[in-house]
C-alpha cells in the first residue's frame, strides 16, 4: 500500500468515527411503530463475509432496536455448524447461503425445513486463481489497447492450462449447496471444463470431472491457496481481495479472474433463513426482523458514505474482522483483479437496488435447477414441483407485509419494492449469463435441458 | 515468620523467593546472592535469546496474512486486548444502567395505566416520571460531554499516528472503544427519553383530534409501552477476560467430571482384578482417542439429550459449554483412572495386615486404608488430568464453538490479518501462563496430601 | 500356668505346581501365660512366616495353631502384632494411628473413654509431645513406639513382635528394649519376640528358641534364660552364666549353619533364601 492510500484510509476511518458521533439519535426509530414481538432477545449467526452486512447494520445502526429487538450476533465456524445451530434452535436465525434453505428442505444437505423472506444481497463473489495459473492462462486472454485483459474472462482460457496440468487440479468452493459451488461449476462448464458430477455413490461431486472441487471454510481459502492445497477458489468477499493484497514470493497470492456478476448479472447470493417452526411460533418477531433488515439493506445502498461506514463497522474483530482496505476494495464500488488493475464495479455488492432483498421464487428455482444439473437431485421433476418447492421455501408475501408496514411508517417508499410482481424475475437477457443462456423461472426443465454438460 | 515463608516457598516451588528470604534471614548471604543472581540471570538470558530469535523471525517470515508479528507488536496487541476488556466493563455498566432505567420507566407507565383504569388522578406519577426522565437527560448530557472529549482525544491520536506513519495497528483502542460504547449508551437513553415523550404526545392525542388520529395515538402508545416493558439481555461481544473466565470454568468443570468418573472407577479397577480385566480393553482403546474425535461425538450426544426446550441456553452453562467440558473430561480422565487403580492395587500389604488384625470390615478397609493410601497416586493422576484437560480444552472449544479462549483464537484466525495473528500469540501466552498456574496449584495440593516428599516432582 | 498359644506339627509351604517353597516344617511351640519367648534365627529362615502364622495372617499347610484352646483361623486383636517396618498409616497422625486400633477394638468404650485410652497408650510410650505428628515427621524409634502403643491399645493377651528393633540404632534400641520390658511386666502380656540378635533374646526373654535354617525350617531346642530381672545390660556382658547361654545358643546356630552349608554343597544348591513372592511394588518404602 502506498502513502496516499494510507492517508485516505485514515481519513475515512476518521470520517466514520465523526459520522457516528453526530447526533443522529431519534431518527432511526422516530416513525417506527414496534410490533408485538413474541421474542425480543434474539441470537443470529453469521459467517465472516461482507454480505452479512444487513444483519450487522440492522444491529449497529439501531434498526433492530427500533423494532424492539435486542439482537446478539455471533460469527459461526462454518456453514454446517451455522445451519445446525439454527436447526437445533440455539440460533434464532442466520445469514445463509441461498442454497442452504433449499438444500435443507429438499434434503440435499442437512434435512430441515428452513424458509426465507429476505435476500441479503446480489453478487459479491469471485473466482480467484493462483498467480502462476493466471500467468499461464493469461496468454489465452484477449487484451485491450492498454494491454489489460478484457473482461469477462471465460474458462476457455483456463482449459488449455488444465489439459496440460500434471496431477489433480484442486479448486475450493464454500459448501456443496452454496452459490459458489454452482457459479464455479457454471463458469468452468461454460468454458468446456467438466467440473464433475454428484452421484448416489459420489457425494463429493468429483465424478467425470476435469478438476477436483472441494468445500473449504471461506476465511481459510487464502491460506490454502498459499499452501497450494488448492489452485483456485470461488468465494465471497473479502477473501478474493485478500489474495490480491497478500503476498507470495513478491507477487500477489492470487488473481481474481472473474466475478459472479460477470457469470450471472445480479445473481442472488445469501439469504436470511429461519426454521419453519420458528417462523410459525414467532410470526410478529419474524416480521419485525424483516422490517429491520429491509431498512438496513436500504441504508447500505443509500450512499457511498454509508458503505464507508459499513466497512468500518464490518472490520471490527467480532464481525468480519478483515482489514479496512480489504473490505473497502469490494464494498465501495470497485474491484481489483490484479494490482494496478482496479476497475469500477458499482454493482459488485448489491444489498437493495434492483429489488435485491426481495425473495424471488425464480431465484430459488435457479438453485434447484443447478442441484439437478450437477446431480445433487438425482431425479427429474416436473416444472410444478420446482415452483411448489420454491413457494414453500421463499416467502415474498412476508417481505411485502413488512414492506407495507414500513411504507405506512414512512420508512420506505413504494418505488423500493417490486409492486405487482408474480414473484418471478423477467427472463434473463442475452448478456446476463456468461454463456448467454436465457433463464425463465417458470420453465426450469427447459432450462436444464439447454445445457450440454449435465447429469442424467 | 521468615521460616514459615521459607517453608511455603519450598512447598510451592517458588524457588526464586528462597534465596531472597535466606538473605533477609542472613543465612549465608553471599552464597544466596550468587544463587539469586543465577536464578535471575539464566532465565533472563534464555528469554532474551528467545525474543531475539522471535524478532529476527518476524522480519524474515512472511505469512499469507503479512509479516509474522514481532514481540513489540504482540505486546501492543496485548495492551489493546486489555483495553478492550476494560472497555467491555464500561459497556456492561452502561447496559445495566439502561436496563434499570427502562424497568423504572416501564413501571411508572404501568402505574399510570392502572391509575387511569381506576379513574384516579395521574398528576403525581406523571411528575415522578418527568423527574426521572430529567435524571436520564442528565446522564445523556454527561455522556455527550464525555463523548466530545473522547472524540477530540481520538482524533488527536489519529493525527499524531498519521504524522508518525503508523497505520497498521489500532490507535487508542481503549478510548475508541469507550467512545463507541458511550455513543451506544447515549443513543439508547435518548431513544428511551424520546419514547417517553412520544407516549406523552400519544396520551394527549388520545382525547383530541379526529378518530383516525386518536386510533393511531392509541396504537402507538400500546406499541411503545409494550416495547419498553420487555427486558433486554446483554448482547455485547465479551472480552478476553470473559473468554479466559469461561475457559477456566470449563476446564475445572471438565476436570471435576473426570475426577467424579475416574476415581470411583479407578478404585473399582484397583480393588477387583476381574473388573480390571473386564474394562481394561475398553480403557486401552478409548484412552488414545483424540479430542477432535471426541468432541464431534460429544456434540451429537449432548445435543441429542439437551434438545429443543431442554436445550441449555445460559450465558455460561449452555450446550457448547457441555460439549467442551465433557470432551475435556473424556480426554483427561485416563491418567486419574490408571493412577487410582495403581494406587489402590498397590496398597502396602502391611497396611492390609494391620487392617486384618484390627478386623476391619470390607467397607472400612476401603475407606480407612485403601483410599487414603492411594491418595498420593490419585493426586498424581489428577495433576496430569488437569494438565491434559487444559491442553485439550482449547481445541475442543474451537470445535464446539464454546466462547472461551479456543473459540476466540479460531475467530481471530478467521479474521485473517496480522493483528489477529498477534492476538493469537497473546492468547498462547495466556494459555501457557494459566496452564502453568493450574499445574502449580495441583503441585501444591499433591504435596500437601502426599506422605513422602520425594514422590512429588515439580 | 496355662498354655495360651500353641503350634502343633505346623508346616508351611508357599506356591504350588512344582514351584513349592517349603518354608516351615513340623513346628511345635507352646507359650505359657505371661511368658516372654524369643525366637532367634538367621534372616531368611521364615521368622516372619512363623509370626504371620501365629497371628492368623497366614494359614498352615498342615498342623494346627490354637490360641487358648481355640483354633486360629484369622487375625484377632487378642494377638497384637508389632511389625518390623512399623506399618503405620502415613496419612494418620500418631493419635490417628492409635485411634484406628482403639475405635475398632474397644467398641464398648464411650468416645471420651476412647480418647483417654488413646492418650494413655501414647503416654505410655512417651510420645505425648508428638501426638499430632505424622509418621513422616518421626524418627524410626519413635515410629516403632507408635507401633507398640497401637499394638498395646488393642489390649491383646499376646504380643507378637517381628524384629521390632532390628532397624534401629543401638541407643534407640536399648531404650525401646527397656520400655517393652517395662510394659511387659506392668501389663502382664505374653510375648513372642522374633530377633536375629541373641543378646537381645538373652536380655529380654524367658527362653530362647533358635529357628533352624530353611528350607523346611524347624525349631531348635528351647534354651531357658534363667536370669533374675531386671537384667542389667552392662553387667550382663561379663556374667559367666550369660556367657554360657550365649555360647550355647551361638554354638547351636553355628552348627546349624555349617551343616546347612555342607548339605547345600553336597546337593550343589545355591544358598537358600525365601523365594521372592512379593510383587515389586510392595517393596516400596512408605514410612
Amino acid at each position: 500500500m502506498n502513502a496516499g492510500n494510507k492517508q485516505t484510509a485514515l481519513k475515512t476511518a476518521l470520517a466514520a468515527i465523526l459520522a457516528a458521533t453526530l447526533p443522529t439519535f431519534g431518527a432511526v426509530d422516530e416513525n417506527t411503530i414496534p410490533l408485538d414481538v413474541e421474542k425480543s432477545n434474539l441470537h443470529f449467526g453469521f459467517i465472516k463475509l461482507t454480505d452479512c452486512a444487513p444483519l450487522v447494520i440492522a444491529k449497529e445502526k439501531g434498526f433492530f432496536a427500533a423494532e424492539g429487538l435486542n439482537v446478539k450476533l455471533t460469527a459461526q465456524k462454518n456453514w454446517v455448524i451455522l445451519l445446525d445451530n439454527v436447526i437445533k434452535g440455539s440460533l434464532d436465525g442466520a445469514h445463509m447461503l441461498a442454497g442452504q434453505p433449499i438444500g435443507a428442505t429438499v434434503g440435499v444437505s442437512q434435512k430441515a425445513e428452513i424458509i426465507t423472506a429476505y435476500s441479503l444481497d446480489l453478487n459479491g463473489n469471485a473466482i480467484t486463481l493462483a498467480t502462476d495459473v493466471w500467468e499461464q492462462m493469461k496468454v489465452n486472454v484477449p487484451a485491450d489497447a492498454n494491454g489489460l485483459p478484457i473482461h469477462p474472462i471465460k474458462a476457455d482460457a483456463l482449459k488449455p492450462v488444465i489439459d496440460h496440468w500434471e496431477g489433480d487440479f484442486n479448486l475450493g468452493m464454500v459448501f456443496p449447496v452454496s452459490t459458489h459451488n454452482y457459479e464455479l461449476r457454471y463458469w468452468l462448464a461454460a468454458g468446456g471444463i467438466h467440473p464433475g458430477f454428484y452421484t448416489a455413490a459420489d457425494a463429493q461431486g468429483h465424478t467425470d470431472g476435469d478438476v477436483v472441487i472441494s468445500p473449504n471454510a471461506p476465511p481459510l481459502m487464502p491460506s490454502y491457496l498459499n499452501s497450494r492445497a488448492i489452485l483456485g477458489y470461488c468465494v465471497g468477499e473479502p477473501w478474493n481481495q485478500k489474495a490480491v493484497l497478500a503476498e507470495k514470493e513478491g507477487q500477489q497470492l492470487g488473481v481474481p479472474v472473474v466475478t459472479n456478476y460477470e457469470i450471472w448479472k445480479n445473481n442472488p447470493e445469501k439469504v436470511f433463513g429461519v426454521t419453519k417452526g420458528w417462523a410459525e411460533k414467532n410470526p410478529q418477531t419474524h416480521l419485525a426482523v424483516i422490517k429491520a433488515l429491509i431498512r438496513a439493506g436500504k441504508w447500505l445502498d443509500a450512499s457511498i458514505e454509508n458503505r464507508e461506514e459499513a466497512v468500518d463497522i464490518l472490520s471490527r474483530s467480532h464481525y468480519v474482522g478483515a482489514e479496512i482496505e480489504v473490505l473497502r476494495n469490494s464494498m465501495t464500488g470497485t474491484f481489483v483483479y490484479e494490482r494496478g488493475d482496479r476497475r469500477e464495479m458499482p454493482d459488485f455488492n448489491v444489498f437493495f437496488r434492483y429489488y435485491a432483498s426481495y425473495p424471488y421464487y425464480s431465484d430459488c428455482i435457479w438453485f434447484l435447477t443447478q442441484m439437478r444439473r450437477w446431480g445433487q437431485l438425482s431425479e427429474d421433476k416436473p416444472d410444478h414441483w420446482y415452483i411448489e418447492t420454491a413457494k414453500n421455501i421463499y416467502r415474498p408475501a412476508l417481505y411485502m407485509e413488512a414492506a407495507q408496514l414500513l411504507i405506512e411508517e414512512d420508512n420506505l417508499s413504494e418505488a423500493d419494492i417490486p409492486t405487482g410482481t408474480d414473484g418471478f424475475r423477467p427472463v434473463t437477457g442475452a448478456g446476463d449469463f456468461i454463456d448467454g443462456k436465457a433463464y425463465d423461472g417458470h420453465k426450469p426443465n427447459e432450462y436444464i435441458q439447454s445445457f450440454t454438460i449435465r447429469a442424467d | 515468620m521468615m521460616q514459615k515463608l521459607l517453608n511455603f516457598s519450598e512447598k510451592t516451588g517458588l524457588t526464586l523467593l528462597i534465596p531472597i528470604i535466606k538473605i533477609i534471614m542472613k543465612d549465608e548471604p553471599e552464597k544466596q546472592a550468587k544463587e539469586l543472581l543465577k536464578l535471575i540471570l539464566l532465565p533472563t538470558l534464555a528469554l532474551s535469546i528467545f525474543f531475539g530469535l522471535w524478532s529476527l523471525a518476524s522480519t524474515r517470515i512472511k505469512t499469507s496474512v503479512g509479516a509474522l508479528p514481532s514481540p513489540s507488536y504482540v505486546w501492543f496487541q496485548a495492551k489493546a486486548m486489555a483495553a478492550d476488556a476494560r472497555a467491555e466493563r464500561v459497556n456492561k455498566a452502561e447496559f445495566a444502567f439502561y436496563e434499570k432505567s427502562r424497568a423504572i420507566l416501564s413501571g411508572l407507565l404501568t402505574e399510570r395505566q392502572e391509575q387511569e383504569a381506576a379513574g384516579k388522578p395521574t398528576e403525581a406519577s406523571d411528575a415522578q416520571r418527568t423527574a426521572f426522565v430529567g435524571d436520564l437527560q442528565g446522564r445523556v448530557d454527561e455522556l455527550t460531554s464525555d463523548i466530545k472529549i473522547l472524540t477530540a482525544d481520538v482524533d488527536a491520536a489519529h493525527i499524531a499516528a498519521t504524522a508518525a506513519g503508523i497505520t497498521d495497528r489500532r490507535i487508542e483502542p481503549y478510548k475508541t472503544n469507550i467512545l463507541k460504547f458511550y455513543q451506544d449508551a447515549q443513543y439508547s437513553l435518548t431513544s428511551l427519553i424520546s419514547k417517553n415523550t412520544r407516549i406523552d404526545t400519544a396520551i394527549i392525542n388520545l382525547t383530541s383530534g379526529d378518530e383516525k388520529k386518536r386510533k393511531l395515538a392509541a396504537r402507538k402508545r400500546t406499541a411503545y409501552e409494550r416495547q419498553l416493558s420487555k427486558p433486554r439481555a446483554y448482547s455485547g461481544n465479551g472480552s478476553i477476560l470473559d473468554y479466559v473466565k469461561r475457559s477456566v470454568v470449563t476446564v475445572l468443570f471438565g476436570f471435576f467430571l473426570a475426577a467424579v468418573v475416574a476415581v470411583p472407577l479407578g478404585i473399582l479397577c484397583g480393588l477387583s482384578k476381574n473388573f480390571m480385566t473386564a474394562v481394561n480393553p475398553l480403557i486401552q482403546t478409548l484412552r488414545p482417542v483424540s479430542p477432535l474425535a471426541w468432541v464431534l461425538i460429544t456434540i451429537q450426544i449432548v445435543d441429542g439429550v439437551f434438545v429443543g426446550e431442554k436445550a441449555l441456553n445460559g450465558e455460561l452453562i449452555n450446550n457448547p459449554f457441555l460439549h467442551s467440558a465433557i470432551t475435556v473430561a473424556l480426554c483427561s480422565l485416563w491418567a486419574t483412572l490408571s493412577n487410582t487403580a495403581l494406587g489402590v492395587s498397590s496398597v502396602n500389604p502391611d497396611y492390609m495386615n494391620v487392617a486384618k488384625v484390627l478386623k476391619l470390615n470390607w467397607f472400612d478397609r476401603i475407606i480407612k486404608i485403601v483410599i487414603p493410601s492411594a491418595i498420593p497416586f490419585i493426586f498424581t493422576g489428577l495433576r496430569i488430568t488437569l494438565g491434559v484437560g487444559w491442553m485439550v480444552l482449547i481445541v475442543s472449544e474451537m470445535m464446539a464453538t464454546s466462547r472461551g479462549l479456543g473459540w476466540y483464537i479460531d475467530q481471530q484466525y478467521q479474521n485473517n490479518k496480522v493483528e489477529s495473528l498477534a492476538n493469537i500469540i497473546v492468547c498462547i501466552f495466556i494459555i501457557g501462563i494459566i496452564g502453568a498456574l493450574l499445574d502449580r496449584i495441583m503441585f501444591i495440593l499433591h504435596k500437601t496430601v502426599s506422605f513422602n516428599d520425594d514422590e512429588v516432582s515439580a | 500356668m496355662s498354655i495360651v498359644l500353641e503350634a502343633k506339627n505346623v508346616t508351611k509351604n508357599f506356591g504350588h505346581n512344582g514351584h513349592t517353597a517349603e518354608v516351615l516344617d513340623q513346628i511345635n511351640l507352646s507359650l505359657e501365660q505371661g511368658e516372654f519367648v524369643a525366637i532367634v534365627g538367621f534372616s531368611g529362615t521364615g521368622k516372619t512366616t512363623l509370626i504371620n502364622l501365629l497371628a492368623g495372617l497366614e494359614h498352615p499347610t498342615s498342623g494346627t495353631i490354637t490360641c487358648k484352646g481355640k483354633p486360629v483361623t484369622e487375625p484377632s486383636p487378642e494377638r497384637g502384632i508389632i511389625f518390623q517396618n512399623y506399618s503405620l498409616m502415613p496419612w494418620l497422625t500418631v493419635r490417628g494411628n492409635v485411634s484406628l486400633a482403639v475405635h475398632q477394638t474397644r467398641k464398648d468404650l464411650s468416645a471420651a473413654e476412647r480418647k483417654e485410652c488413646v492418650e494413655h497408650y501414647i503416654e505410655m510410650v512417651n510420645l505425648s509431645a508428638s501426638i499430632d505428628k505424622r509418621p513422616g515427621e518421626l524418627s524410626g524409634g519413635m515410629r516403632q513406639r507408635v507401633s507398640v502403643a497401637r499394638a498395646l491399645s488393642m489390649n491383646p493377651e499376646i504380643l507378637l513382635m517381628d524384629e521390632p528393633l532390628s532397624a534401629l540404632d543401638a541407643l534407640t534400641r536399648a531404650v525401646l528394649q527397656d520400655q517393652i520390658l517395662e510394659i511387659w511386666q506392668k501389663e502382664q502380656k505374653t510375648i513372642v519376640l522374633i530377633t536375629n540378635d541373641v543378646n537381645e533374646g538373652i536380655l529380654m526373654a524367658d527362653r530362647i528358641i533358635p529357628l533352624n535354617i530353611g528350607p523346611k525350617a524347624t525349631l531348635g531346642p528351647s534354651f531357658p534364660v534363667d536370669l533374675p530381672r531386671p537384667r542389667n545390660r552392662k553387667t550382663m556382658n561379663h556374667d559367666p552364666h550369660v556367657k554360657r547361654i550365649r555360647n550355647e545358643v551361638n554354638h547351636y546356630l553355628n552348627e546349624q549353619s555349617r551343616q546347612h552349608k555342607a548339605h547345600s554343597k553336597a546337593d550343589a544348591q545355591p544358598p537358600t533364601r525365601l523365594p521372592d513372592l512379593e510383587p515389586a511394588h510392595m517393596k516400596k518404602e512408605y514410612c
